[in-house]
């Protein structure tokens, strides 16, 4: 099976002189790719950097999706029985003075609505002397 | 003039002093035998001129890795199959929704300024373009190249028994086509 060998003929045109010139025009464009990787654009070498930071970003929101999701939950449920406890214990605990006292005095709930409307967070690390004394002022 | 082999033509590339004589020779050797390989392919003359010199730039990136396992010259012509595949893509994607790559290419076969053979000539290449984009480069390597299979299937990176089967289909084709014209 074989086709006739009358369609082999090269019918397709080329520009005069083109393959006489081709080498330098191919050399100029190498030429020319090779300045571009010595002296590459602005933009394209600032592109890893950039991403590189959408990426520290991405990944600090989520963080802060999953951090602001426990946050709420511990929030609601934070008692003045849990803050005595953490005090005692010698746990950090980020509120200031007005609420600590409130909330020890009042046992209430607080919710993270009441932390975050707070000017000013102190981190409390007491011990239990110093307890007994903040008891003795409310309750004495 | 002094021709230089494949091997030796690597070694000069990866020597510094050497390397731009190298390809230079390079390009003079393979350009013309790789330009008519892209043409038959892309069927434009702007288009395959595009090709080739992107055909010899990735060949100037990659030369410094290329490994003496194969002919210099089957990794160019499949650096050049794979540039001429992503140029018939970009002209699909160039071309208005009502126009398909074949109608494309076939008014290429009509405009005499870059095709000026007879009316056979120009149905036999109209019936080219009616066979899958693949097969129709192993028609042509076969065909117009008269390569042998085994130096296709490098090239191509397919048995030999898919491409003598590819291109007994195309025959088929063809010698149909030309019948019904």
């Amino acid at each position: 099976m074989s086709l006739s060998n009358k369609y082999k003929k090269n019918s397709f045109k080329v520009p005069e002189g083109y393959f006489e010139n081709v080498t330098d025009r191919i050399q100029k464009s190498i030429a020319e790719e090779r300045e571009s990787v010595k002296n590459p654009k602005f933009i394209v070498m600032i592109r890893p950097y950039i991403a590189i930071a959408a990426g520290m970003m991405f990944i600090a929101f989520m963080f802060g999706q999953v951090f602001s999701y426990f946050e709420k939950d511990i929030g609601d449920k934070l008692t003045s029985d849990i803050i005595y406890e953490s005090i005692v214990q010698d746990d950090l605990l980020i509120v200031s003075d007005d609420f600590l006292m409130n909330a020890l005095a009042e046992n209430v709930e607080v919710t993270n609505e009441d932390i975050q409307n707070f000017d000013e967070v102190d981190n409390y690390e007491s011990n239990e002397s110093e307890v007994d004394e903040m008891y003795q002022d409310i309750l004495y | 003039m002094q021709r230089y082999t494949d091997t030796e033509l690597v070694e000069m590339f990866n020597d510094q002093n050497k390397s731009e004589l190298a390809f230079r020779l390079i390009v003079d050797y393979y350009s013309e035998r790789l330009y008519w390989h892209i043409r038959k392919i892309v069927l434009g003359h702007d288009e395959a001129d595009d090709v080739l010199q992107n055909t010899f730039i990735k060949a100037w990136k990659g030369l410094s890795n290329f490994r003496n396992d194969a002919k210099l010259f089957t990794w160019l012509y499949r650096i050049a199959t794979n540039e001429s595949i992503t140029e018939l893509n970009k002209i699909k994607k160039r071309q208005q929704v009502s126009l398909d790559q074949d109608t494309v290419l076939m008014n290429v076969l009509e405009d005499s300024s870059y095709f000026d053979g007879d009316e056979a000539q120009r149905i036999f290449q109209k019936a080219l373009l009616t066979l899958p984009e693949k097969q129709r480069i192993v028609f042509n390597m076969k065909y117009f190249d008269e390569m042998k299979y085994s130096e296709i299937s490098e090239i191509l990176n397919t048995s030999v028994g898919a491409l003598k089967a590819s291109y007994h289909h195309a025959v088929k084709k063809i010698e149909l086509v030309l019948k019904e014209n």
